[in-house]
């Protein structure tokens, strides 16, 4: 094997997974700030919770700044008029736009 | 409506042509640019567009296996007709290579309709029981390619650095990430070994049509072969037409020329019958199956049978267009040194990543390069290289 190649391997994927982890999120305060954004990106949100439901096996959660939140790992208690900081990840499908929710974290 | 058609699909291959010929340029790419830009096509019949996409797809399977030949720069379906091919280029018959190619699409052509009527009775009924097996088939499919290698060790090695660069590339925040993946792994890596380590090329001949057409016994093997892998892999998500020629090639022996015409035939099959996926089930399983998914919501049998004769059509015209493509390639190729050409063609390959991808493309370009070097100094198959998007399919498939 081509131990430079190997080398230049190990390393890029070394910078890829650094970038992947440490990469700060993004601050967001619009949906309208979405459409500028990659699939993957991750951003931050933040805002009052004004609906909770289950859709489809799945938690959404809208938010006042109208951030629609998809949550498969939130705290149990409905989330409802609490305020919330939540880093997701912006996801893609079938031309629709969504925020899948990496960490949620209830505000005083 | 039959005009527009008509001239969607020669404006098919026209574009297919171009992204056929252009290293690094996916079909899915300018698909995605129509469906982006549809407002501007308002006055065009769906149908019209869904046409067009067609034949730029047929016709990008068809002549892309030119750049990839005499360029080493492959894409995701034809990677593995690089080492065939390259024997062929080495030897001054790559004229030869590309003919195989084409005979081997006419055979996919052929062999569409039998397929197809199975799909569309088979399908709908197998395609949910299926779904829940879908991760563990693909991984199946992955150790068998592996263990199939003559250094499993190694190969083991090389699927887990792919397998690894697939799953950060898609978890990145990258535009068209499979551009940089696939043109690193499968494109770069040959063309910078190539450049360090020029081969001694003889010159290209233009040999007659009837020396370089297949014999019935390789038809018959491509054929068979064809028919076991092409229906399985053609719905199955991570899994290209080169898995299918792998599997259908050590199902049945396949000489160099015969594993041509399979490898021809099954991207042939594997395209079109993913239109006939999105027919049967509702799923996209390849970008411009998207794309048609996407301008005919409720896609109906009459409009599927109209788009298989739009790729019919479309093969029979490219097939001369194709051979006469080759004539030309071979008489620039025979007047440019090889190594300034492998040189241009990095640059080029890399400032198509760095316009689309950005700089985090080029890293991800940068990173597989590697690991596509790698996989060839270690002569290790680089089918192990498609990892990159089996592992990646099969966690979504196992979390979702």
């Amino acid at each position: 094997m081509d131990r430079f190649a190997l080398l230049c391997a190990l390393l890029g994927l070394l910078a890829l997974m650094l970038l992947l982890t440490f990469t700060p999120p993004i601050t967001l305060s619009s949906p309208s700030d979405l459409t500028l954004l990659e699939p993957n990106s991750r951003v931050l949100v933040q805002g009052t919770v004004v609906a909770d439901r289950l859709f489809e096996n799945e938690r959404r959660l809208t938010l006042d700044n109208h951030f629609t939140l998809r949550c498969s790992s939130c705290p149990a208690p409905p989330l409802t008029d609490k305020h919330i900081r939540a880093i997701a990840a912006l996801q893609r499908f079938q031309n629709r736009t969504y925020l899948e929710v990496h960490t949620l974290s209830v505000l005083p | 409506m039959i005009p527009e058609i008509l001239l969607a699909l020669l404006a098919g291959i026209l574009a297919g042509t171009f992204t056929g010929l252009a290293p690094g340029i996916h079909i899915n790419l300018i698909a995605a640019l129509l469906l982006s830009s549809l407002s501007l096509f308002s006055g065009i019949p769906p149908l019209a567009l869904a046409a067009f996409i067609v034949a730029m797809s047929l016709t990008h399977v068809l002549i892309d296996i030119i750049p990839t030949i005499f360029l080493n720069a492959p894409e995701e379906d034809t990677f593995l007709a690089l080492l065939p091919s390259q024997q062929f280029l080495l030897d001054g018959r790559a004229y030869e290579a590309v003919v195989l190619t084409l005979f081997g699409s006419l055979l996919g052509l052929l062999l569409l309709i039998p397929i197809a009527l199975s799909y569309l009775i088979a399908l709908p009924a197998l395609y949910s029981s299926l779904t829940s097996i879908l991760p563990y088939l693909l991984l199946f499919i992955s150790l068998y390619i592996i263990f199939r290698d003559a250094r499993p060790l190694l190969a083991v090695f090389i699927f887990s650095l792919a397998a690894l660069l697939g799953l950060i590339t898609f978890r990145l925040p990258v535009h068209e990430p499979l551009l940089p993946l696939l043109t690193g792994l499968f494109g770069c890596s040959t063309l910078l070994l190539a450049f360090r380590h020029p081969p001694a090329l003889k010159r290209q001949q233009l040999l007659p049509l009837r020396t370089c057409a297949p014999t019935r016994q390789e038809l018959r093997r491509a054929a068979f072969a064809s028919l076991l892998a092409a229906p399985l892999c053609s719905f199955l998500p991570g899994i290209s037409s080169s898995h299918a020629a792998t599997l259908g090639s050590e199902c049945i022996e396949q000489k160099n020329r015969s594993f041509l015409l399979l490898l021809g035939a099954v991207n042939v099959l594997v395209m079109s019958l993913s239109f006939v996926v999105v027919f049967a089930i509702s799923r996209a399983r390849s970008g411009s199956a998207a794309a048609i998914q996407e301008l005919l919501p409720s896609f109906s049998l009459t409009e599927l049978l109209i788009l298989l004769f739009i790729a019919a059509l479309t093969i029979a015209l490219t097939f001369p267009l194709a051979l006469f493509l080759t004539r030309r390639a071979i008489t620039l190729f025979n007047a440019f040194p090889y190594r300034p050409l492998a040189l241009s063609v990095i640059a080029l390959l890399s400032l198509i990543t760095l316009f689309f991808s950005g700089w985090l493309g080029l890293l991800i370009l940068a990173t597989a390069t590697a690991i596509g070097i790698c996989c060839i100094s270690s002569e290790v198959r680089r089918i192990n290289l498609m990892a990159s998007l089996i592992i990646p399919a099969a966690v979504f498939y196992l979390t979702h």
